[in-house]
């Protein structure tokens, strides 16, 4: 190894070492866990081996079932809806008019504010008897909703919310999609003869694919995590719900102190969304460095 | 084509109802009294306003303490991701280790970003609690390099990529060691990209909930964050509370992502390998 790379190796060293630490480790650790019972004493953890009961356990539970099906219902509804009101956005604002670039960073302000406090905006917005959601509805004339007390609706409600806080991410990202599409190309196609809609279905979206696939791909990796939303608004409720997956990790490991069991969860999550990585690596060729 | 216009104009207004209601009917339930937050039917612009919520966040909750412990914790993590991240994401920028190591190294930076947090979670608790570090604020710093390192590297790597290295391997012929030129030619060229990855480490710190919540029990140590959870959550909610604490809470976010509007959107999708 050349002087060179030596000192460049000590450059990326600290980084490298801590982030082994914090991110290969844990993976490790997880599976060691996975086979094992923990008892935790004030000084130590004491580990029995478990062979595979955990995973056996998990496939009987119906917490983790139930949770399983709420996370992926929440993750494909919400993100085909996001992409798509997105999408809608997108091409709206492919239009001129008047006051457009004072028009957009408003719209983008949802995404800005901490998850938390979006859900402290919704609490208020969704309660049912003061909430403004409900008030409107009253002053329209119609029926009150139980946005998250009714166990049909709850995961729905959580989506709405979902969905006012990430849709302008996708507009942004598609809407800088829809500008790298050379107005030339579509010109020649309206000199042709061809109508609105078919610029639109024949150009536009095809030109679009590549930024629709990678933005549909980073909203569900996004909301495979679902936490904040429904810990704070419906605590996984009304009965199982809202329950997601990393609520109940969150819940066995830190409320429950069962380590070898959430640690088993924390896997099969990891298995799962490891699908949609390598889909992503694989077409951003590793975000462009593969 | 006129009705075409309409059309257009009628869904851009919609689209803004949508999107600025929530933020409008919170800013006007912090202005209103206990007793109109409730009355029906509710009173759309505030009959009565009063700051007596923002007075009570700070005089009887002391709000501030949370703010100050979540500012110590964000730009801790930031200077801290800063600090190991510029060296590590130059030396890949420029080489100095092998093409395929630092091509690995930022494609695991990426992959990690995709992981959800929880699964992080439980080992690195684990091995905090016996080394102490649970329930300290450099206990969360520590773990929030989870999210800010990777976030940082991947920044940083771009903007280093950016700037000119001719006058780096000038100096290098000149006899210079690569330190002197990282400290004393590459950083000072790359200000303006370290500024901006910072002001996006701060805000994604400043707006996380899960390892606040898991890492600190102490109410003196708290997030603004977990704080605001537990407003949500009371069975008997202060509504004036809830709305002033949000939007308190939500001013630097929103002040420091103004700044730098044209980076927001290219941040939240590099350092997930996409250009903005």
């Amino acid at each position: 190894m050349s002087l060179d790379r030596k000192t460049g190796w000590l450059f990326v060293a600290p980084a490298l070492i801590l982030l082994a630490f914090l991110t290969i480790f844990p993976i490790f650790y997880n599976f060691y866990l996975s086979f094992h019972e923990t008892k935790i004493t004030y000084k130590h953890i004491i580990y029995i081996w478990k062979g595979l009961e955990n995973f056996e356990k998990i496939f009987s539970d119906s917490l983790f079932h139930d949770a399983l099906k709420n996370t992926l219902y929440f993750m494909f509804v919400a993100t085909a809806s996001e992409v798509l009101l997105g999408l809608g956005l997108a091409l709206l604002f492919k239009t001129k008019f008047k006051g457009k670039e004072k028009i957009v960073p408003l719209l983008l302000m949802p995404m800005m504010l901490p998850t938390i406090v979006v859900t402290a905006f919704w609490k208020t917005l969704l309660h049912p008897d003061f909430g403004a959601i409900n008030s409107i509805l009253e002053v329209l004339g119609l029926p009150k909703v139980n946005w998250l007390g009714d166990p049909s609706i709850a995961m729905n409600s959580i989506i709405l919310v979902d969905l006012w806080q990430w849709t302008p991410f996708v507009f942004i990202f598609l809407y800088a999609g829809v500008q790298t599409i050379p107005h030339e190309l579509e010109e020649a196609a309206m000199v042709d003869g061809a109508s609105t809609l078919q610029v639109y279905r024949n150009i536009v979206i095809p030109l679009l694919k590549p930024y629709l696939l990678i933005v549909t791909l980073l909203r569900l990796i996004d909301t495979f995590r679902l936490f904040d939303k429904v810990y704070a608004l419906t605590g996984g409720g009304p009965g199982t719900a809202t329950e997601s997956l990393t609520l109940i990790v969150y819940r066995y490991a830190f409320g429950y102190h069962l380590l070898g069991y959430a640690a088993a969860l924390s896997l099969i999550m990891l298995g799962l969304i490891s699908i949609v990585i390598l889909v992503y690596m694989s077409y951003t060729r590793g975000g462009g460095v593969l | 084509m006129k009705i075409g216009r309409a059309i257009v104009y009628f869904l851009v207004v919609l689209s803004l109802i949508w999107t600025l209601f929530p933020i409008y009917w919170v800013t006007a339930t912090s202005f209103k009294p206990n007793t109109e937050v409730i009355t029906k039917p509710p009173t759309w612009i505030p009959r009565n306003p009063t700051l007596e919520h923002y007075y009570r966040l700070f005089a009887e909750e002391h709000f501030h303490i949370y703010i100050l412990n979540t500012a110590i914790v964000s730009i801790g993590s930031t200077i801290l991701a800063l600090l190991l991240g510029a060296p590590a994401s130059y030396a890949v920028a420029r080489h100095r280790i092998s093409k395929t190591a630092g091509r690995s190294f930022l494609a695991w930076n990426l992959i990690v970003r995709m992981f959800p947090p929880i699964v992080l979670a439980i080992p690195i608790f684990t091995v905090f609690r016996q080394a102490g570090l649970i329930n300290t604020r450099a206990g969360l710093i520590l773990a929030y390099q989870v999210y800010s390192l990777p976030y940082a590297i991947w920044l940083l790597h771009g903007f280093f990529r950016e700037i000119p290295h001719e006058l780096e391997e000038a100096a290098m012929v000149d006899g210079a060691s690569i330190l002197t030129v990282f400290t004393k030619i590459a950083l000072p060229l790359a200000i303006p990209g370290i500024v901006t990855t910072a002001i996006l480490t701060i805000i994604q710190t400043w707006n996380e909930f899960l390892y606040a919540l898991i890492f600190i029990y102490s109410q003196e140590k708290m997030t603004i964050t977990v704080q605001i959870a537990g407003y949500i959550q009371e069975f008997k909610i202060e509504w004036g509370l809830l709305a002033s604490s949000g939007l308190i809470s939500s001013l630097p976010v929103l002040a420091l992502s103004a700044a730098i509007q044209k980076y927001f959107t290219q941040g939240l999708a590099a350092g997930r390998g996409i250009k903005g």
